[in-house]
C-alpha cells in the first residue's frame, strides 16, 4: 500500500514563521524564514544524510572520489560533502543537498535518523557555543575546519567548526536525535541574548559556498 | 549626607539617584552604590547583630571579608551588603536583630559570653546527654542568620559561560593587568577575573605617587585602558573566583548589572597557565571591641571616601602597622576628616615621605603604639591607646578608629592550585615556597608595594605563563628580571597581632563571635595547631570564609608557644573561596532530556508522560492509575505501546560474531537469519546487567537491542570487554535511529496485514521470527516477540516515519478498538506473565540464575571467554542466594504490596519486586526476590508494608507465569 503526502518528520522544530518551503525526499524543509535577521542564526540540517563509517584502515571504507581526513580531528570538504575522522577506526560522512552519490558499502551505516543536526553561524556563534560547551572550539593552533568530540548543553555532540573569520562563524552540530527539543530550547536560549533566530537551509547554503571558496 | 563629588576617582554617578527600602525608612542610594555605601551614606553604622552575643556590627571591609554587612535583600537572606550593587526599588533590611540593629532585645547576650566559652556546644550541652535534643532549636534559633521557607527558589537569571583561554589571570590589579598585557602581546588568549566591579586593585583609587609623581589612580587608569583595548584579553568584572582546581581549570561566579542578561553566572576556564595576582588584604588588630561599628580597616575608610565620595567619620583615631595607613591618614584628612592620632605599632621602617606628609598636617604620630580599647555602645565614641610597654596610655574620642595589623596576603587560589606556603618572617607574610607547574604570582601578593615593581612582576609572570604556552620569551624575561631587580623589593611586615591588655572583647573571628579569648581556651584544653584549634573554637568557619581571622589565627597561636610548630602553619583553604547560590553553580540549570518521535503525538493523545531516566515515556492514557483499559485492550483486541526507547545497534565486521558471544552469556555462532534471539548480558560477577534480541540481517551483519537503560553505555561496554583482542569489528548505536511500536493483541495481526503487504501469517512469520518488509513503502523491521504475553510484532521504524506509521496503525486499528498503552499497562501486563525487567527484578546482587534465566547461558564456549562465565559457574548452585518468584496473596480481594515491601518473619528474608493487580486474572499477583528457603512453591510469605501498622500481609509462592503458562496466546 502507499499513502499520499507521506512526510517524515524532523527532530527538531525551530521558532519562527517559514517564508519559503519545500518537500525534498519526503522531508518538510524550510529554505528562508521570515525576517531572519543579520544573524546570529540557527538552521535545522537533521534531513542531510549522514554516513558512518568504520573499519580498518578507515581510508579504505570511504567512498573513492572523497578525500581521507588524516588524523582524528581532521575534516575534508569537497564540494558539498564533508568528511570527518573521530577515531582510527570510525569517520563521518555529510551530505548537504542530495544523497550520497556512491552506495555506502558494507562498513557505512547510514545514522541520518539516528541524530540530529544543526547548523549554528553569523557573529556571536562563539559567545553563543562558549555558553553551552567548555570545548576550546576557537584553539588558534588548530586549522579550520576541525571535528571536536564533546559535551554541548551536557549532550556528548559532535561538532564541526567549520568557519571564524567574523560575521561567517559557522559550527555543525550533530548528537542524539532525541535530544531535538532540548537542544533547540538550550541553544535558542543562550541566544537570546545575541538575537539569535532560525534561518532556512539557504542561509547556510549561501555560506557554505562563500566558505568552501575560501577554502579553495 | 552629602557625597564628595569633585574626586576624579569616584566610581558614583551622584546625578543618578537610585531608591530603596531600609526596613520600613525610604532611602536614597546614587548609581555605582553598593547595599553597603547607601546605608552608611544613610547614616546607618550598625548594620546587624552578631551570631551568637547579638553585638552590634558595622561596616569593616568593603569586600565582604566577614559577616558584618549580611543582610536580606528582596527576601533573600544573608546578601553581602558589600558586594551587592544597589538597583532602584531593592528592598532591604536587617537581619539577626529584632526590632532594629540599632536595639536589639537579645543584646544582652552579650553579658551572657562567659557561659558560652570555646566548644561550648560540644562540651556543655552534651551533660546529661538529654539536654541536647532541647538545646538545639533554642541555639538554632537564637543564632539565627536569615530564615529560608524549606521550598525557596533562589530568585533571578543564572547564566554560564565556559571561556577559552590559555592564560587564566586572578585578579585585575596592577600586577594582573600587566601580566595579563604581557601575555596578550605574546599571543595568548587570556581571561582575567576581578571581584570587584571594576579593575585597579589596591592602586585604582589612591592619590599618592610614586617618585615620578603621576598619581596611583592615573597610571592605574592607563593600564586598564590598555588591557580594555587588547582584543585578547576579556576581563570578567564583579568575578570573584570560587575554585582553583588541577590541570588550570578555574571557577568563579559573575555578579551581573545591566545590561547584563543575568544576575548571576558560573563561569569556569580550563586554561595552560595561571597567574595569581590577588594582592593583599589587611590583618585586623585585635583590640578589645575591635568590631564596633566605626572600626573599619584603612581600605574601608579610604575608599568610601575615594570610590562613593563618603567622608567615614567626623574624628577619626589610627592604629595602624604600615604605610598604607599613614597614606589613607594624610589623604583623609585633605579630605576633611580630623584626624586626632595616629598609633603606628611600628618604631620605625616608615616610608619618610609619608612620615612628613602627617608632620606638615600636625597630624600626631605614635611610634609604637597601638589601640587597646575601642569605647562606646552601638558605635564607637573613644579609643584608648597604649605604648608598646603599656605604661603609657591616652584615651581619645572619635567616631572612627581605622585599625588594622598589617597586610597579609590573599593566597586562597594558590593554595587550592596546590602550592605550599610558608612564614616569610621579611614580609610577615604566608608565602609559597614552591609553585606547581604553569602557575605564577606577582604584585603585592608577594609582597611588593611599589607600584612600578608590582607592574614589572606582574609583566613578568605573564612572559612566564607566554613561556608554558610554548612561546620563547626568554630575552625579555631576562631583561624584565633584571629590571624588577632594580625595583623596590617586598616591603617589611609586621608580624603584630594583638594589642597589650586585650582579649575577653578582642574578636578574632567576627563571623563566629570567637575572641581571642576563646582561642586561649582551646589552647588550655591542649589543642596546639591552628587547624584543630580553629575547629573547637569555630574560628573562621564562617561566611567571610577566614577572611578576618585569615592568618592572625596561625600568627597568635604561634606567639602563644602552645604550636609544636617551629614557624607558624596556616589553616587549609578550600573552596568556594567567596560564598554564592548553589542556584549560581547549578548555572542555566539545563535538564537535558530525551524524547521518542511519539512523544508529542502520544501527549496529544492524553499520555501522562513522566521522566525515567533520561527519557520522557508514556505511563498511561486515563485517569485510571492501573490502565484497565488499557491492559484489557490488549488483552482482548489489540494495543499499542511507544518502546523506541530501546537501546539499538548494528554490530558488524568479520569478528561481529566473537564481540556478541563475549558479552552475551547465549551462543551467537547460532542466530540465523529469520530469527531473533533472546539473551542476556551479565556482568563479571554474573550478575545480570542486560537482555534483549539480537537477529542476523546479512552476513557478519547483527542487529540488537538492549534495555533502556543500558543503551548509553553499550558500545563502551563492549570495546572495554573486546579492548586486548584487536578483533576487527564496527558498532553504531542505532538508539535514535529507529522508533519501536509494539503492536499486541489478539488482533495484532489483523492491523498490521491492513498496512502492509508482506505475508505477516503465523506460518511465514513464526513467533520469535524477524522479517524485514515495508509499510507504506517505508522500510521496517518486525520483530514476533511477546513482552506482554499476547500476539506482538516489535516494529522498528526509522524514526523520522514514527508519526506516520502510528498514525497509519491506529487508523487500520479503528475497527478492532486499538489504543496505546503505556508503561503502566505493560508492566502489569508482562507481570502477569512474569517476564522479567532487569532492575525491577534484579538488582546489583542478582545472577542469571537468581531469575530463573539460567537457560540462556551457554556453558559451552570457553573460547568465548563471555563476560560472567567463572562467576556464573560458581554461583550456579551457591547456597543463600535471594531467589525469584511469584507470589499470589492469600486474600485475593487484598491490595497488591506496594514495590520494594520487605518480605519478613522474624527478619527481612526478601522482598517484593513487583505487585499489581491482574484484571484478567481477577487477583493481585506479584514477583518477589527471596532466600532460597522461602521460594518453593507453596511458601508463605508475610510481607511488611511502610505504615502496616504491623499488619502483615500474607501471600504465597505460585506456579509461574501466571497468565497462558503453555505460551499458546505468544504463537498464535
Amino acid at each position: 500500500m502507499k499513502s499520499d503526502n507521506r512526510l517524515r518528520q524532523s527532530p527538531v522544530k525551530l521558532d519562527g514563521r517559514p517564508h519559503r518551503t519545500q518537500v525534498r525526499d519526503h522531508w518538510p524543509l524550510v529554505s528562508e524564514y521570515a525576517d531572519e535577521g543579520d544573524g546570529p542564526w540557527l538552521v535545522d540540517l537533521s534531513h542531510c544524510h549522514r554516513i558512518d563509517f568504520q573499519g580498518k584502515p578507515l581510508g579504505a571504507m570511504i567512498p573513492e572520489s572523497l578525500p581521507e581526513p588524516e588524523a582524528p580531528g581532521d575534516v575534508r570538504i569537497q564540494d558539498m560533502t564533508m568528511i570527518t575522522r573521530m577515531g582510527n577506526v570510525q569517520g563521518c560522512l555529510w551530505c548537504f543537498g542530495q544523497a550520497p552519490a556512491n552506495p555506502i558499502g558494507f562498513n557505512g551505516t547510514d545514522i541520518t535518523e539516528a541524530t540530529l543536526a544543526l547548523a549554528i553561524a553569523g557573529r556571536h556563534t562563539f559567545a553563543i557555543a562558549e555558553k553551552l560547551s567548555s570545548l576550546d572550539l576557537q584553539s588558534p593552533g588548530e586549522a579550520l575546519p576541525r571535528l571536536y568530540q564533546g559535551p554541548f548543553a551536557r549532550v556528548p555532540c559532535q561538532i564541526v567548526v567549520l568557519d571564524a573569520v567574523p560575521g561567517r562563524e559557522m559550527l555543525l552540530l550533530s548528537c542524539s536525535r532525541g535530544y531535538g527539543r532540548d537542544m533547540v530550547e538550550a541553544i535558542t536560549n543562550a541566544g537570546a541574548e545575541f538575537h539569535l533566530r532560525s534561518a532556512g537551509e539557504d542561509r547556510f547554503m549561501g555560506m557554505w559556498e562563500t566558505m568552501t571558496r575560501g577554502l579553495s | 549626607m552629602i557625597r564628595l563629588n569633585h574626586l576624579p576617582t569616584l566610581r558614583i554617578n551622584p546625578g543618578a539617584p537610585r531608591s530603596f527600602a531600609y526596613g520600613r525608612r525610604r532611602l536614597q542610594g546614587v548609581e555605582g552604590d553598593t547595599v553597603a555605601t547607601a546605608l552608611f551614606a544613610n547614616g546607618v553604622r550598625v548594620f546587624g547583630r552578631s551570631l551568637k552575643y547579638h553585638r552590634p556590627r558595622g561596616l569593616y571591609s568593603l569586600d565582604g571579608e566577614s559577616s558584618n554587612t549580611l543582610v536580606n535583600v528582596n527576601g533573600v537572606p544573608n546578601v553581602c551588603a558589600e558586594t551587592t550593587p544597589l538597583a532602584e526599588g531593592m528592598r532591604v533590611s536587617s537581619q539577626n536583630a529584632f526590632p532594629t540593629p540599632d536595639l536589639d532585645l537579645l543584646g544582652f547576650m552579650d553579658a551572657l559570653s562567659w557561659a558560652m566559652p570555646a566548644g561550648f556546644y560540644y562540651r556543655v550541652l552534651h551533660k546529661p546527654a538529654r539536654l541536647w535534643p532541647l538545646a538545639v532549636p533554642v541555639i538554632r534559633k537564637m543564632a539565627g542568620v536569615g530564615t529560608l521557607p524549606p521550598d525557596f527558589q533562589a530568585p533571578g537569571r543564572r547564566d554560564e559561560i565556559y571561556p577559552a583561554a590559555d592564560l587564566c589571570v586572578i585578579g585585575a590589579g596592577v600586577a594582573g593587568m600587566s601580566a595579563a598585557l604581557a601575555a596578550a602581546e605574546a599571543g595568548l588568549r587570556v581571561v582575567v577575573f576581578e571581584s570587584r566591579p571594576w579593575p585597579g586593585g589596591a592602586f585604582e583609587y589612591r592619590p599618592g605617587a610614586a617618585r615620578d609623581g603621576v598619581p596611583y589612580f592615573q597610571k592605574t587608569a592607563e593600564l586598564i585602558a590598555a588591557v580594555q583595548a587588547s582584543p585578547h584579553i576579556r576581563l570578567f568584572l564583579n568575578a570573584p573566583v570560587i575554585g582553583v582546581y588541577s590541570n588550570g581549570l578555574v571557577t568563579a561566579f559573575q555578579r551581573g548589572r545591566p545590561p547584563h542578561p543575568f544576575d548571576e553566572r558560573y563561569i569556569e576556564v580550563r586554561a595552560a597557565s595561571l597567574v595569581v595576582t590577588t594582592g593583599c588584604i589587611e590583618r585586623p588588630l585585635l583590640f578589645d571591641h575591635n568590631e564596633r561599628p566605626g572600626v573599619m580597616q584603612a581600605g574601608c575608610a579610604h575608599r568610601l571616601a575615594r570610590t562613593w565620595g563618603i567622608l567615614p567619620g567626623h574624628t577619626a583615631v589610627f592604629s595602624v602597622g604600615h604605610d598604607l595607613g599613614l597614606e589613607v591618614a594624610a589623604d583623609l584628612f585633605d579630605l576633611g576628616v580630623e584626624i586626632a592620632a595616629v598609633a603606628d605599632l611600628r618604631q620605625d621602617g616608615m616610608d619618610p615621605a609619608l612620615v612628613d606628609a602627617l608632620s606638615q598636617r600636625r597630624i600626631p604620630l605614635l611610634r609604637g603604639w597601638s589601640v587597646t580599647k575601642a569605647h562606646g555602645r552601638n558605635r564607637v565614641t573613644k579609643a584608648t591607646l597604649a605604648g608598646a610597654n603599656g605604661r603609657f596610655r591616652k584615651t581619645l574620642d572619635c567616631d572612627l578608629l581605622v585599625a588594622s595589623a598589617g597586610l597579609t596576603p590573599v593566597t586562597g587560589p594558590l593554595t587550592l592550585a596546590g602550592a605550599r606556603l610558608a612564614f616569610d618572617e621579611h614580609t610577615g607574610f604566608f608565602l609559597p615556597d614552591s609553585l606547581p607547574p604553569r602557575v605564577h604570582t606577582a604584585g603585592r601578593l608577594t609582597g611588593r608595594q611599589n607600584w612600578h615593581a608590582v607592574a614589572a612582576s606582574g609583566r613578568l609572570a605573564g612572559l612566564y605563563a607566554a613561556r608554558d604556552n610554548g612561546i620563547d620569551q626568554a630575552a625579555a624575561i631576562d631583561e624584565l628580571v633584571h629590571e624588577l631587580g632594580a625595583r623596590p623589593g617586598p616591603a617589611r611586615g609586621t608580624q603584630f597581632v594583638i594589642a597589650p591588655g586585650s582579649g575577653k572583647k578582642a574578636f578574632i573571628c567576627f563571623d563566629e563571635d570567637a575572641t581571642v579569648k576563646n582561642v586561649d581556651q582551646a589552647m588550655d584544653k591542649g589543642f596546639d595547631v591552628p587547624e584543630l584549634i580553629k575547629r573547637f573554637a569555630s574560628v573562621g568557619t564562617g561566611p567571610g570564609q577566614g577572611g578576618i581571622p585569615g592568618h592572625n589565627l596561625p600568627l597568635y597561636v604561634h606567639q602563644s608557644g602552645a604550636s609544636p610548630d617551629a614557624h607558624p602553619r596556616p589553616t587549609t583553604v578550600r573552596v568556594p573561596l567567596v560564598p554564592t547560590f548553589l542556584a549560581t553553580y547549578a548555572g542555566t540549570r539545563l535538564d537535558m532530556s530525551k524524547r521518542t518521535p511519539l512523544h508529542a503525538l502520544q501527549e496529544a493523545d492524553g499520555g501522562r508522560m513522566e521522566r525515567l531516566g533520561v527519557w520522557h515515556r508514556a505511563r498511561r492514557f486515563s485517569e485510571d492509575g492501573r490502565s484497565r483499559e488499557e491492559i484489557l485492550a490488549v488483552r482482548t483486541a489489540v494495543g499499542m505501546l511507544d518502546a523506541s526507547t530501546l537501546g539499538k545497534f548494528r554490530i558488524f565486521g568479520p569478528d561481529a560474531v566473537k564481540v556478541l558471544d563475549r558479552v552475551y552469556v547465549g551462543d551467537m555462532t547460532r542466530v540465523p537469519r529469520t530469527r531473533a534471539k533472546y539473551s542476556a548480558m551479565c556482568n563479571e560477577d554474573g550478575c545480570l546487567t542486560d537482555d534483549g534480541v539480537i537477529v542476523r540481517t546479512s552476513d557478519n551483519d547483527y542487529y540488537f537491542t538492549t534495555s533502556t537503560g543500558r543503551a548509553g553505555v553499550t558500545v563502551e561496554w563492549i570495546r572495554y570487554h573486546t579492548r586486548f583482542d584487536d578483533w576487527d569489528f564496527g558498532i553504531v548505536n542505532l538508539t535514535d535511529a529507529y522508533g519501536v511500536i509494539n503492536l499486541a493483541g489478539p488482533e495484532a495481526r489483523a492491523v498490521l496485514q491492513r498496512v502492509t503487504d508482506a505475508d505477516v501469517s503465523n506460518e511465514a512469520f513464526p513467533y520469535m521470527g524477524y522479517r524485514e518488509f515495508a509499510v507504506d513503502e517505508i522500510p521496517v523491521r518486525a520483530m514476533r516477540l511477546g513482552f506482554v504475553g499476547e500476539l506482538s510484532f516489535e516494529l522498528h521504524v526509522p524514526a523520522s516515519w514514527m508519526v506516520h506509521i502510528w498514525s497509519l496503525l491506529m487508523k487500520a486499528g479503528k475497527d478492532f478498538g486499538i489504543r496505546p498503552f503505556g508503561l503502566e499497562a505493560q508492566n502489569t501486563l508482562r507481570l502477569e506473565k512474569c517476564h522479567v525487567i532487569i532492575g525491577s527484578e534484579s538488582e546489583q546482587r542478582t545472577t542469571l540464575h537468581d531469575v530463573g534465566l539460567g537457560f540462556l547461558w551457554h556453558r559451552d564456549k570457553p573460547w568465548a571467554k563471555t563476560v560472567g562465565d567463572v562467576a556464573l559457574r560458581q554461583t550456579e548452585h551457591q547456597p543463600g542466594r535471594l531467589k525469584l518468584v511469584g507470589f499470589r496473596m492469600a486474600d485475593p480481594s487484598a491490595a497488591p504490596p506496594k514495590d520494594g515491601s520487605a518480605i519478613v518473619d522474624r527478619r527481612i528474608r526478601g522482598y517484593v519486586c513487583a505487585s499489581r493487580y491482574s484484571f484478567t486474572l481477577k487477583e493481585p499477583v506479584g514477583l518477589a526476590l527471596v532466600e532460597e528457603p522461602l521460594s518453593a512453591k507453596g511458601s508463605s510469605l508475610d510481607i511488611y508494608e511502610n505504615g502496616c501498622g504491623g499488619q502483615l500481609a500474607r501471600a504465597e509462592v505460585s506456579e509461574t507465569p501466571f497468565y497462558d503458562p503453555e505460551g499458546r496466546r505468544l504463537r498464535v
